[in-house]
């Protein structure tokens, strides 16, 4: 007995003496995004979305008045100087682990990344989870202030729209900090980045009145992948050839493929049960590329004869023409406009075969890939044609 | 010593001051004198009219010449249960037990016969344990009653019972009952150790004896198991355990008693082993619930926010805004104002129980909300909480949780859930340390004793478990014609 | 009964003690040495560890009865087993600093950045002293009962992170042939296998079922080993070889993948009692070892007491930070250890030679 009450003696002394890392609810500001820019001066400009925490008045039909989220701006020399001065504007500190979004500006991307990848490691208050986006010619204030319809809170309503599209259309990827530290700490890999864009009258659009019509002043829109050499980024794709290095990074679940027909007209194959296989051969200097997939036919407005057996793998071969096609466009463009390997390439040749890879590293030097050729198979089933069996024509 | 019998009457009208309640009536039979002594509330004036009286008038008119007067009395008289006693004190004890003294003049023995009154209630159905099928039959206050109820059960001659008195003043008396050849002799010896080294003026009920022998008075933890069910009893002993029984105490203690024995209901010997292992893993969940839910949430909501999944962590920043208190003293108001309520519906005579349920629920619950000075969370919580400490027979235990909780909670508050780690490490500690009667109080579990283990959490069917607990007992195949 | 424990308790004190010993400085160590290898050269430490088990076997196996400062007392006599127990319990007790020092640190870095290392150190600290107080037979239940509750949340960890491994990570296959990882078996063992002998200083005759003893060791000295392959195989898969290489404690960072059914995540801190409780009963017993160093025969209860208070001093004062931890346990601690193994080969040769001349008289 003696010593359980020297034990809750000593913890009441703890406890009056005061609890270091003690944070109520009501003293932190639950920070969802965070959206990084650089001034004219070289100093970093945050934007901090912070999430409404505060109880709706008594009445619950009031409750709609409330703003979902505050948004905070502040600058300094570091990040976390300017991220801790927001305690100027704010009552509460932030509170950054459930962040779920980091936005970069293309200014910042432009100049740089590495201190700012630096920083959101270092610091164990981060989950290393969140998305990283890049904010394509707009400021990422001006994104993080659109009131969003349907997912009342900006950022949840960015992080859901690009994990819908990376999961039904493949155009982005779910790029978490964590993978694109990975991606940049390898030296054999490059930065890829889903993108996003503020579309509209920005004055209107912060207002708690933009969801309230049918057609918003403001909205964000989904961007392709924003490509990086080493910390700096290089470019965009577009929206094809997104799709297509989510082809060959094997990250596509289900997607839409659009072609031309032979004659005129086009058709639509909705993609399902993707897979694809690289495989690279160091000795004659060749990368294989071979796309399984299964498909059903969405949409055709093409002279076809859907009774006839031939005609499906008539589609096929259009089908696996277009898409071999595609990433053989994407390859090259990359390859020759921007000279960097965000396909992970030189990776895979890599873990093939390690001696040989430097071997060959030590040769050719930045132009390795350039001596390798690609061969893109693409090998594409149509399983079903949906509810009719043939064209409607009168 | 009771050769002279008006002296040893003067005596006992002396020392209790002449009290009205014991009767002497005075016979004298073949010229000697006899007295005739009872306690009136406690003895049945009809057994004493009918039995006692009619006899020795009975004797009085025979005619026999050679046996001396007390032989006679004794062989003759028709009362059953004849006690011959010498000395003054016993004297004393049989008549404060009920029984009726017969003094004869010069002889040096005296007779106590059985004539007590039925001041007992009848058995009923138990009030604490309540099971949904099983025996129905509960302990009352009566010594022998109690006893009968665990000897209809169990027919042996090993059911071995040592008896004692304990009490300066209410000489109650205790029995310790244990099944010979099943049992382990060290255990009833330690027992009987325990029990013959108190002294202390009255014993009114078995939790006093409890207190009394339990070793661990450091813990907060049961080491004995009280029962008002004598099929648990029965069963215990039947597994090895040793059982005291006190007199005027509807309350039978079971010794040893582990912590996996609060666990166990008698039904769970009825119920099918899959079904009863669902039962236990409940009761294990809300043990862990009960210790540990207040405390986790305090840490998760003032240390380790991460750990909430955003959508929840906003809304409880909703909920929370604007409530005054910290957290960990808006949890203690609730458990402090729950233990209140609970204690209040032991004590409160049952008409007015409702009136206190709709108080509690109205004015703590939905009202405080409302006023802000607590969240709706913390309701929750402190619900869960509540209901979770309620599947458990034994008072103790719930008792000994609100402390660990408690103290769960100030380490949550004083490091987060690393706190919570430290005084579960504490926790564990004391438990590991706990000994119930020489018998680690964690026992299947630390140290592991696998084939105990299939009546742990788990269940095996009846069928399966051939084997005693090794702890328990040397014997320790169940089926008899083996072990012998 | 009184004072004896059986061979399971024995085991679960030697699993803890092989796998704590690694958690939190060993993931580091062997990806600094052994690179994306570091994974094999836990299999191979495990083949070369097998002498050091022997060796072990073979001391416990020497009067049975004595735990190790009367054992050294026996074999050379009063005065050389005082200097010899007074060795081994120095290394001991500098390793008790070693895991405090992790202990508080981790606690510190991760959970609460704003708590001063002593407010930590203070509270393990007396609950250290506390368990210590109450004897051998309550330290092996606890670690028992720890030790169960660390399998089931590592089983649930490793549940939950099975789906974001990536066999792909694991890749290239011995680039730089097997050198690599057999350097780094080196840091395995000196960091991992080499703590058993603080075992010694429970005699093998103080187990109920002794006879079972060998096996229970043998047993146990693989899941530890087992434990420790997983741990280091499931980060590397889960963060590949260029994050794990960044992180201090990347066995800590992976935690944060852990997702049941999709919708239980953020479960690293429940997760992390492993830690917690492994260190805990490593630094308990460590303290018990050198409480038992000091006074073997009898108890003295202000022993453990005074010990950890030491151990909390140095480990708070006279490491100044993590980086020069991180560099003592790279470049000092190894040979530490390589020094307190070498006083067990010398005792192992003793006992040997002291064995021979007894079967030639």
């Amino acid at each position: 007995m003696k010593k359980l009450k020297l034990l809750i003696l000593t913890m009441g002394i703890f406890l009056i003496t005061g609890c270091y890392n003690y944070r109520e609810l009501t003293q932190i500001a639950l920070t969802s995004a965070i959206g990084i820019d650089k001034s004219e001066n070289g100093e970093y400009v945050v934007s901090i979305q912070v999430l409404n925490t505060q109880k709706q008045g008594g009445d619950s039909s009031s409750s709609g008045d409330m703003t979902k989220f505050i948004l905070y701006t502040s600058r300094g020399k570091t990040l976390q100087h300017a991220l801790r001065t927001t305690i100027f504007n704010s009552p509460r500190r932030l509170y950054l682990n459930h962040m779920s979004l980091l936005l970069i500006s293309e200014r910042v991307a432009k100049e740089g990344i590495e201190d700012l990848l630096d920083y959101f490691a270092r610091n164990a208050e981060f989950r290393k989870q969140f998305l990283v986006v890049v904010s394509r010619d707009s400021d990422p204030s001006d994104v993080m202030q659109v009131v969003t319809p349907l997912e009342a809170l900006n950022a949840q309503n960015i992080v859901d729209s690009i994990i819908a599209d990376a999961k039904y259309y493949g155009m982005t990827s779910k790029i978490t900090y964590e993978d694109m530290l990975k991606n940049y700490l390898n030296p054999r890999t490059n930065i890829i980045l889903p993108s996003v864009k503020y579309l509209g009258n920005a004055k209107k659009g912060e207002k708690e009145g933009n969801v309230k019509q049918s057609e918003p002043d403001a909205s964000i829109e989904i961007q392709p992948m924003a490509i990086f050499k080493d910390e700096k980024l290089v470019g965009y794709l577009t929206d094809e050839e997104s799709r297509g290095l989510s082809y060959i990074q094997n990250n596509i679940n289900n997607s839409i493929l659009t072609c031309n027909c032979n004659h005129d007209g086009v058709f639509t194959l909705e993609m399902v049960l993707n897979k694809t296989k690289l495989k690279a051969d160091l000795k004659h200097q060749k990368i294989q590329i071979h796309i399984n997939a299964k498909s059903n036919i969405k949409e055709i407005n093409c002279d076809l004869d859907l009774l006839d057996p031939n005609t499906i793998t008539e589609i096929e071969k259009m089908a696996n023409h277009h898409l071999e096609k595609m990433i053989q466009d994407l390859i090259e463009n990359i390859l020759n406009n921007y000279e960097t390997d965000i396909f992970g390439f030189e990776e895979l040749l890599y873990k093939t075969d390690p001696n040989t890879y430097h071997k060959l590293q030590k040769q050719y030097g930045e132009e390795l890939l350039e001596n390798f050729d690609f061969e893109v198979t693409a090998n594409i089933t149509v399983q079903a044609k949906g509810n009719i069996i043939k064209e409607i024509t009168r | 010593m009771l050769e002279n019998v008006e002296q040893i009457v003067q005596k006992i009208k002396e020392e209790t001051n002449n009290l009205d309640d014991i009767i002497y009536r005075k016979k004298i039979i073949k010229k000697k004198k006899v007295y005739i002594i009872y306690n009136e509330p406690l003895t049945s004036s009809d057994k004493i009219s009918d039995f006692i009286v009619r006899s020795l008038n009975h004797i009085e008119q025979e005619k026999f010449s050679t046996k001396n007067l007390f032989e006679i009395v004794e062989n003759d008289i028709s009362n059953f249960k004849v006690k011959k006693i010498n000395t003054y004190q016993d004297v004393c004890l049989y008549l404060h037990k009920g029984f009726t003294i017969i003094l004869i003049d010069g002889e040096s023995e005296a007779l106590a016969l059985e004539t007590k009154a039925n001041i007992s209630r009848g058995i009923n159905a138990p009030d604490t344990e309540s099971t949904v099928r099983g025996a129905k039959d509960a302990f009352v206050e009566d010594y022998q009653i109690n006893l009968g109820l665990i000897k209809k059960r169990i027919k042996t001659n090993d059911l071995w019972i040592k008896s004692l008195n304990i009490g300066k003043y209410t000489a109650t008396q205790i029995g310790v009952l244990s099944i010979h050849g099943v049992v382990k002799e060290e255990l009833v010896n330690q027992v009987m150790k325990q029990l013959k080294q108190i002294d202390i003026y009255g014993i009114i009920d078995s939790g006093m004896i409890k207190n009394l022998i339990e070793k661990e008075t450091k813990s907060l933890f049961p080491t004995i198991i009280t029962t008002e069910r004598p099929d648990v009893v029965s069963k215990a002993l039947l597994e090895g355990k040793v059982a005291i029984v006190v007199d005027n105490s509807p309350y039978v203690l079971i010794i040893p008693g582990v912590l996996n024995d609060f666990f166990k209901t008698m039904e769970d010997m009825y119920g099918k082993g899959s079904n009863v292992t669902f039962t236990r893993i409940l009761k294990f969940l809300s043990f862990i619930i009960a210790l540990f839910t207040p405390a986790v949430y305090i840490a998760l909501i003032t240390y380790n926010q991460e750990m909430i999944p955003t959508d929840l962590l906003a809304n409880f920043a909703t909920q929370r805004d604007g409530v005054p208190f910290p957290a960990f003293f808006e949890g203690f108001i609730m458990i402090i104002s729950f233990e209140i309520l609970r204690e209040s519906d032991l004590r409160v005579p049952s008409f007015s129980g409702s009136a206190l349920s709709i108080v509690g629920a109205l004015i703590l619950g939905e009202a405080a909300v409302n006023a802000g000075i607590v969240s709706p969370i913390m309701i929750i919580i402190i619900a869960i909480t509540a209901i979770s400490s309620l599947p458990f027979t034994e008072y103790e235990l719930i008792n000994a949780l609100r402390w660990y909780r408690i103290l769960f909670m100030l380490g949550a508050a004083f490091l987060g859930i690393v706190g919570v780690f430290a005084v579960a490490i504490f926790f564990f500690i004391r438990m590991c340390t706990l000994e119930s009667f020489g018998k680690p109080y964690l026992m299947p579990f630390a140290p592991t004793i696998f084939s105990s283990l299939k009546n742990s959490i788990v269940k095996f069917p009846i069928k399966s478990l051939k084997k005693r607990q090794p702890y328990l007992s040397d014997n320790r195949i169940k089926e008899r014609s083996k072990s012998k | 009964m009184k004072g004896k424990i059986n061979c399971l308790q024995y085991s679960t004190i030697m699993i803890i003690i092989l796998v704590s010993s690694f958690m939190g400085i060993g993931v580091y160590s062997l990806v600094k040495a052994a690179g994306v290898d570091a994974y094999l050269s836990i299999l191979l430490a495990a083949i070369i560890g097998i002498p050091v088990l022997l060796l072990f076997l073979y001391i416990n196996s020497y009067e049975p009865d004595l735990s190790l400062p009367l054992k050294l007392e026996k074999l050379y006599g009063k005065k050389l087993g005082k200097v010899f127990t007074f060795f081994c319990s120095l290394f001991i007790f500098i390793f008790a600093n070693n895991y405090m020092f992790n202990l508080t640190n981790f606690i510190v870095s991760q959970f609460l950045p704003e708590t001063p290392l002593l407010v930590i150190g203070i509270v393990f600290a007396f609950l250290a002293a506390y368990a210590n107080l109450q004897g051998l037979e309550t330290l092996s239940r606890l670690s028992l009962i720890l030790l169960f509750i660390n399998i089931a949340l590592f089983g649930i960890g490793i549940f939950g992170l099975i789906p974001s491994f990536e066999f792909d990570n694991l890749k290239p296959f011995l680039e730089f042939g097997i050198a690599r990882p057999l350097k780094a078996t080196f840091y395995v063992n000196t960091l991992s296998i080499f703590t058993i002998f603080s075992l010694l200083i429970i005699p093998k005759n103080k187990m109920v079922d002794s006879k079972n003893f060998n096996r229970a060791v043998v047993i146990s000295y693989l899941i530890g080993l087992f434990f420790i392959f997983t741990f280091c195989i499931i980060t590397l898969g889960i963060l590949g070889i260029h994050l794990a290489s960044i992180y201090q404690y990347p066995e800590y960072i992976i935690l944060k993948h852990v997702n049941l059914f999709g919708f239980l995540d953020r479960i690293e801190n429940i997760i992390t009692a492993t830690w917690i409780f492994g260190l805990f009963i490593s630094i308990t017993f460590a303290i018990y070892y050198v409480s038992t160093c000091i006074a073997p025969k009898k108890e003295k209860k202000n022993i453990p007491i005074i010990l950890v208070t030491l151990a909390l001093l140095f480990s708070v004062h006279i490491i100044p930070n993590n980086t020069s931890f991180n560099s003592y346990i790279y470049y000092v601690a190894p040979f530490l250890k390589m020094i307190y193994f070498c006083i067990f080969i010398i005792i192992g040769i003793t006992i040997f030679i002291k064995k021979r001349k007894k079967n030639n008289n």
